[in-house]
């Protein structure tokens, strides 16, 4: 096939582009992964924290609802063990759960 | 090279000179020889730079291909260990038992210490250690050292603040019991590493320790991570929920402990089983342990003494051999026996009851716990059948319960006892059971001759949230329905009143009825080997409510030293008081015409006992009233991940020395010891003493103030009493 010199330069200067546009298509690409890389490194680490945290809260209440510190603020408080004709049972989750 | 024909002819001189030293390559263009020279010249050196370059490309390329990836991967990879956190512990009701936490641990390079000396001295100063060693840690040439783990928030700021240069601070997680004694012998604990060393920790901690991820991330030229795997995320351990509840959990821990001081006891042991499906809702024993700090426990003999330690357990058998022979049809509830006012003489040994009653009832013998009438039914029975019922009530084997440790207790085969053994055997002599035995053998009873293996493991859930185990309790019939339901008000009879009244008269649970049973035991000395004249096991057992029973409840009180030692002035108490809580907590509702009646009796009690001592019943009243702020109270601290505050015993040793050098001066007033007196002797001891006392509560002193000791203005000593309303066992 013959072709021409100003055909021959229009092709070498299509593929020129092309290489270029393959490239920078690559270039950006890469930068993506890096990008979503670190997103994705500080999220775990985020999310890491928030684990900690909600450990840390947890283990928190259950300090702050234990029986024992319960029963030493209600006696700081003047309180006493109620009779058990004071009681009055509310059924709850908790207690029809046991009850059944 | 061509020339024109006009000039080939003549060429002038020079011109041929200069043609000795040029070459025309083109016509019209002509290189001279040096230039020629300086081309290969050039060219010889630019190749020899490729060359080199090649020969460096080939080098690092192929021949050193391994050393150099080598190299770039630890550079730009990280391999980041990210631990999985051990799997948490939790009660019925979900609330934690054993919980992870991160909390900050120090790490140092001792390569990159600059100045070893004022490290190690800011070192020791903040983290409280000891310079020398620390020193000589720091000394050395390796890379890594640990210099203290799991430190406080407080100590973490001060590493921070001083921000020595080859010091790191790491978070590690930490395990955590927020309950901090509760339970402790139930959970064990784990190391700093966070293996289980005891306990359930132990027992379960292949399915509580996770699984470790290993990712390799890359990190750009600061350091920082650019990218990690998805994919390669850690699997955490499996979470437990156990059948224990922690309300119940705590009062039978602050029953066994007032047990214990009261009646200066050894230790105690209190279980709580739901009858039902075997499910154990608390387990109880003291001296106990602090899993947070196993190593303040060391030497105290704590340990979970409800399945580790099997005991002569007395009297409480013979509910079980009486309902062998029940249920194999030698006797009927309505079976008299001669009780030989309780002396009956076998062999050459003679048996003796605490009554002196001529003839009982099967009920009778179990209200009044006739060894004569038990010892003559089991001759009835035979030593086979007696042997083959104990073991259908699972003694002499362990029970199965998801804890490490448990043994099984000693029950010989039948071949073995003796002329005698069958007698002993008859009221819980010559045979050992673990108190977890007793409590699961009391449950069959409570659910009409179904016997449930105790379990104290309810679901085990990964860190998926998949279940993979959900326990699904399988029952075994031990006795029949008939036979059962016929010993349940023998077990009520034993708290009944009166003239023919029941060996744990005195003792009540609030507006319920329950039943029961008691046993004293006689314990064998180590130094003598032979049954120790005032050695004793105080034990209680019984079903609440009588009517559908829910639960079982032994406690045992092991060498009771204080002024009692039957197990309905013992144990009785202290079961009592579980019951009543437990019952409570299951929202079980109390018959209020019930109650009324348990409180007209009390007083009538308490009248009789006013008689007897000639103390002011309407003054005991009012005081009482007066006073009522009777809570127990614990004296456990709070743990929570911050600052400890060691407060310092150089004040309690000032104290003692105080104490010591003021015993000498002969103004000074003697405070006596109260603990587990009853008012009567309370009352009688403060006025030999010459000290007026205050009384809060009643039932047995279990804590006063001032402290005993000599003291030179005493004052007005508040005794505080057991506010065991519904334990008011005379004194």
């Amino acid at each position: 096939m013959n072709t021409t010199p100003r055909v021959r330069a229009a092709l070498l200067v299509l593929f020129a582009t092309a290489l270029l546009a393959i490239g920078l298509h690559r270039v950006h690409q890469r930068h993506q992964v890096v990008r979503v890389g670190y997103e994705l490194s500080e999220a775990r680490s985020e999310l890491r924290k928030l684990d900690e945290e909600r450990n840390r809260l947890r283990l928190e209440e259950s300090v702050l609802t234990s029986p024992g510190r319960i029963e030493r603020i209600a006696a700081s408080l003047g309180m006493v063990r109620p009779t058990p004709n004071q009681l009055r049972i509310i059924p709850s989750k908790n207690s029809v759960a046991l009850r059944k | 090279m061509s020339t024109s024909p006009s000039n080939a002819s003549k060429p002038p001189p020079t011109r041929k000179r200069s043609l000795r030293r040029t070459t025309q390559y083109k016509p019209g263009v002509v290189i001279s020889h040096w230039t020629r020279i300086r081309f290969y010249i050039v060219g010889c050196a630019i190749s020899l730079c490729f060359l080199g370059v090649g020969y460096r490309a080939y080098g690092i390329q192929i021949k050193g291909k391994d050393h150099y990836r080598d190299l770039a991967e630890r550079q730009h990879l990280r391999t980041i260990e990210v631990p999985a956190p051990r799997g948490n512990i939790y009660d019925r009701n979900n609330v934690e038992l054993a919980v992870n936490a991160d909390v900050d641990s120090v790490f140092a390079n001792p390569r990159a210490i600059v100045d070893l000396t004022a490290a190690s001295e800011q070192l020791a100063k903040a983290l409280d250690l000891d310079i020398r060693p620390l020193e000589s840690q720091l000394a050395t040439r390796r890379y890594f050292t640990w210099i203290k783990r799991h430190i406080t928030p407080s100590q973490a700021e001060a590493i921070r603040a001083l921000d020595i240069k080859g010091v790191s601070l790491t978070k590690e997680p930490r395990r955590y019991y927020p309950g901090k004694k509760l339970a402790g012998h139930i959970l064990g604990f784990a190391g700093i590493d966070g293996k289980g060393l005891d306990g359930l920790e132990l027992a379960m901690d292949e399915v509580l320790t996770g699984e470790q991820a290993r990712v390799a991330s890359l990190r750009d030229a600061s350091g920082n991570l650019m990218v990690d795997d998805p994919n390669a995320v850690p699997h955490a351990g499996a979470s437990i929920t156990l059948t224990i509840d922690r309300t119940i959990q705590f009062a039978a821990e602050r029953a066994v402990r007032e047990a214990v001081t009261l009646n200066k006891a050894k230790s105690a042991v209190a279980v709580v089983q739901d009858v039902r499906n075997g499910d154990i809702l608390a387990i109880a024993s003291y001296p106990d342990i602090d899993p947070n700090d196993p190593g303040a426990s060391a030497g105290k003999g704590a340990r979970n003494r409800a399945i580790t330690d099997s005991y002569e357990v007395g009297s409480v058998m013979k509910i079980f051999s009486i309902a062998a022979a029940l249920e194999a049809g030698v006797i009927s509830p309505g079976t008299v026996i001669d009780t030989e006012k309780g002396r009956y003489k076998m062999g050459r040994k003679l048996y003796r009851d605490s009554f002196h009653d001529e003839e009982l009832d099967i009920g009778g013998i179990v209200k009044r716990s006739s060894n004569v009438g038990a010892l003559k039914i089991a001759q009835m029975l035979g030593a086979p059948r007696l042997h083959k019922a104990y073991r259908k009530f699972g003694f002499g084997d362990v029970t199965g319960v998801e804890l490490p440790g448990e043994v099984s207790g000693v029950l010989h085969p039948s071949k073995r006892w003796g002329d005698l053994g069958l007698n002993s055997h008859s009221f819980g002599y010559g045979m050992t059971s673990t108190p977890l035995q007793v409590t699961a053998a009391m449950a069959a009873i409570g659910n009409k001759g179904m016997y449930f293996e105790p379990r104290i493991i309810k679901e085990v859930v990964d860190g998926d949230g998949h279940s993979l185990y959900n326990r699904n309790p399988k029952g075994r019939r031990v006795l029949s329905k008939k036979t059962s339901t016929a010993l349940f008000p023998m077990l009520e009879s034993v708290f009944e009143h009166g003239k023919v009244h029941g060996t744990a008269r005195g003792l009540y649970v609030p507006g319920h009825r329950v039943g029961g049973k008691t046993g004293t035991a006689h314990k064998i000395d180590p130094t003598t080997h032979k049954y120790g004249e005032h050695l004793y096991l105080s034990s209680f057992s019984g079903i609440a409510p009588i009517e559908d029973p829910r639960i079982a409840v032994t406690v045992l009180v092991d060498e009771p030293h204080g002024e009692e030692h039957y197990g309905g002035k013992v144990a009785g108490p202290a079961w009592t008081r579980i019951v009543t809580e437990t019952l409570a907590v299951l929202a079980i509702p109390s018959d209020a015409s019930l109650l009324a009646a348990q409180l007209e009796a009390k007083r009538k009690l308490e009248r009789r006992f006013a008689w007897r001592t000639g103390i002011d019943p309407d003054k005991i009243e009012r005081q009482r009233l007066r006073n009522q702020v009777p809570l127990q109270v614990t004296e456990e601290e709070e743990i929570v991940p911050v600052d400890e505050d060691d407060a310092p015993a150089i004040q309690d040793l000032a104290d003692e020395e105080l104490a010591a050098s003021e015993a000498a001066d002969p103004s000074m007033i003697l405070v006596p010891d109260f603990t587990g007196m009853g008012l009567a002797k309370a009352l009688q001891t403060a006025r030999k003493a010459g000290i007026t006392i205050e009384l809060k509560g009643s039932g047995s002193a279990i804590d006063q103030s001032p402290a005993p000791g000599p003291m030179r203005n005493p004052g007005v000593v508040q005794v505080r009493f057991t506010t065991s309303e519904y334990a008011f066992a005379e004194h």
